[in-house]
Parts: C-alpha cells; structure tokens; sequence
C-alpha cells in the first residue's frame, strides 16, 4: 500500500514564493528550472534502478532532495532523505517507485500553476 | 596581493554542449560570483537571485570545470559540497573549495549542503567558519547575505587603492612643486 502522506503531498507555490522573495519571474524561471531538473532526474533514477546502482541512486536522492522542499513538499523531500541510505532490496525498490510514480504528477502539478499563472497575467 | 588591473581579468573561452563562448567579468558589477552546483534547477535559482543583486554570476555543474575559469578572478565562489550525482568520479566541492584556495587565496569560499547531519560539516566547520549555508528555506537569504559581506569588503579594497593612489598623485605634485619652486629661487 501506498503511503498517503506522499499522495497527499502537493506542491505549494507559498513555499516556493518566500524563497524568492515573492518575485515572480524569479518564481517562473525557477519552476521551469524545476521541471526540467524533474524530468532529467527521473530518467536517470530509472536508469540507475535498472542497473541497481545503489550508490548512484543515493547520490541522485541527495541531489533533488532539495527541489522538494523548494515545491513545499516536506514528505516528498523526507521520502528522497531516506533514500539516501537506501539498500536496494524490495522494501527500498518499492520507495524508488513511489517517488518515480509522483515526480510526473509534480510536473503536473508545476505546469498547471505556470498555465494557470500565465492566463492570469493575459 | 592582487592588483586592481589583475582583477580585470581577460575574457576566456567557454564551451559548452559543442558551442564555444567568450565570458568575461562584467566591470560594471559589484562582484563576480562562481555558483558550482550538480542540481541545475539550484544552480539557476542562485544565478537569478545574485543577478537581481546586480552581481555577476557564472555557473558551472562541475568543480573540474570552473577551475578551467579562474582566470576570471571571481571574489566569491559558493559551491556545493556533493557535486558528484552526475559523474561519480567529479571532485567533491570541498576539494574544488581547496585547490581554488590554493590558487586563489583572497577568494572567499561559502559551501551549500543539503544535509545538516554530514560528518564531514563539522570538519569544515574550522575552515570555513561563517560560510557553510544549508539548502533550507533561508538559504537565499544567507547567499544574498554572504555575497553583500563580500562586496562590501571588495569596495572597502577597491577604495583603498583608490586613496593610495590618490595620496601618490599629491605626493608627486608637491614634490615637483618643492623642486621647480627651489629651481626658480636658484635663479633669481
């Protein structure tokens, strides 16, 4: 069973917004920067998974563990914390997947709000 | 010590995905900045925030290649102590943080982590004491904050310069006064 605390875990463009110091250009390019790291990521943790590149992947988590909590999504960010020290077995393949599974949903969730900001601005 | 004129460092080639470029300091800057980090996403973040600064900032995703520009001179580098997620045989930042030390010693290092909980923070702790910034959500702040401390120490330099080589010019003057003055009384 999928844990709800990762479903339930959204992107929060408050977070993000304080960062900047409510700048929004800033805001968009960083997002756009987001999305493009989100995608580049995913495939190299797929690749690194079929190969079952432990160390690799950890490092990987490391890497966009931050992104994370940039988009305001603490769990999302919790869940690359522990894969950081993450053993490759069925327990820890099972956490690469559910992160896998929601960083397409985060891309949505991005290119929704950077629609819907645009539209605003029109 | 560095001069001001060796600060003016020359263009230098970058290439990147195939494409060759020249960077140069931008002079009308306060400061020049290398951001060294493997998350993209991070490393625009930092760029764009320094840049609304009005700093000039130059971004790399490897600590190899930003030792190939320090001909650029920069006053502040911020790098990341984890650069190794893309290539895991690239230098860590803490040994980038060395060797531009060792070619650059007037460079001020800050280095970002992601993991308050790194053993090796507290080792570098007694390096870099007021430097160690964590990817939290006061890291801009803290960014912005080092660079500022930096460029202010950088005008308080640049103005001192400025004030020697004030006090030379009226120095030269004077004595050149003292000589054409004791020149004209020989005279008459």
């Amino acid at each position: 069973m999928k844990p709800t605390s990762i479903i339930n875990d959204h992107f929060k463009p408050e977070t993000l917004s304080s960062f900047v110091k409510g700048k929004e250009k800033l805001m968009l390019s960083t997002l756009k920067a987001l999305k493009e790291g989100l995608q580049q990521d995913a495939e190299q943790i797929g690749k690194v998974l079929m190969e079952k590149d432990q160390t690799q992947l950890r490092s990987l988590a490391h890497k966009i563990k931050p992104n994370f909590f940039l988009l305001g999504m603490n769990e999302v960010g919790n869940l690359c914390k522990e894969l950081e020290s993450v053993n490759l077995d069925q327990e820890g393949n099972e956490k690469v997947e559910l992160l896998l599974e929601k960083i397409p949903n985060v891309i949505k969730e991005i290119d929704e709000f950077t629609i819907g900001h645009l539209y605003h601005e029109i | 010590m560095e001069t001001l004129h060796e600060l003016d460092a020359v263009p230098v080639e970058k290439h990147h995905y195939g494409v060759t470029s020249f960077i140069e300091r931008n002079k009308s800057k306060d400061l020049s900045i290398f951001v060294i980090d493997d998350n993209e996403a991070y490393l625009q973040l930092i760029k764009n925030m320094l840049d609304h600064e009005n700093f000039s900032v130059f971004t790399f995703t490897t600590g190899e290649e930003a030792l190939e520009y320090l001909q650029i001179r920069p006053e502040l580098v911020i790098i990341d102590i984890h650069l190794n997620s893309q290539d895991p045989t690239a230098m860590n930042g803490d040994v980038v943080a060395e060797l531009i030390q060792q070619r650059l010693p007037d460079t001020e290092i800050a280095l970002i982590s992601g993991d308050k909980k790194l053993n090796l923070i507290s080792e570098l702790h007694s390096s870099y004491p007021n430097n160690i910034i964590y990817k939290d959500e006061k890291a801009m702040e803290k960014i912005i904050d080092v660079s500022d401390k930096v460029a202010s120490k950088m005008n308080r330099k640049r103005s001192s310069y400025k004030g020697a080589f004030i006090v030379a010019v009226i120095i030269l003057v004077v004595e050149n006064i003292i000589i054409i003055v004791q020149l004209w009384t020989q005279n008459f």
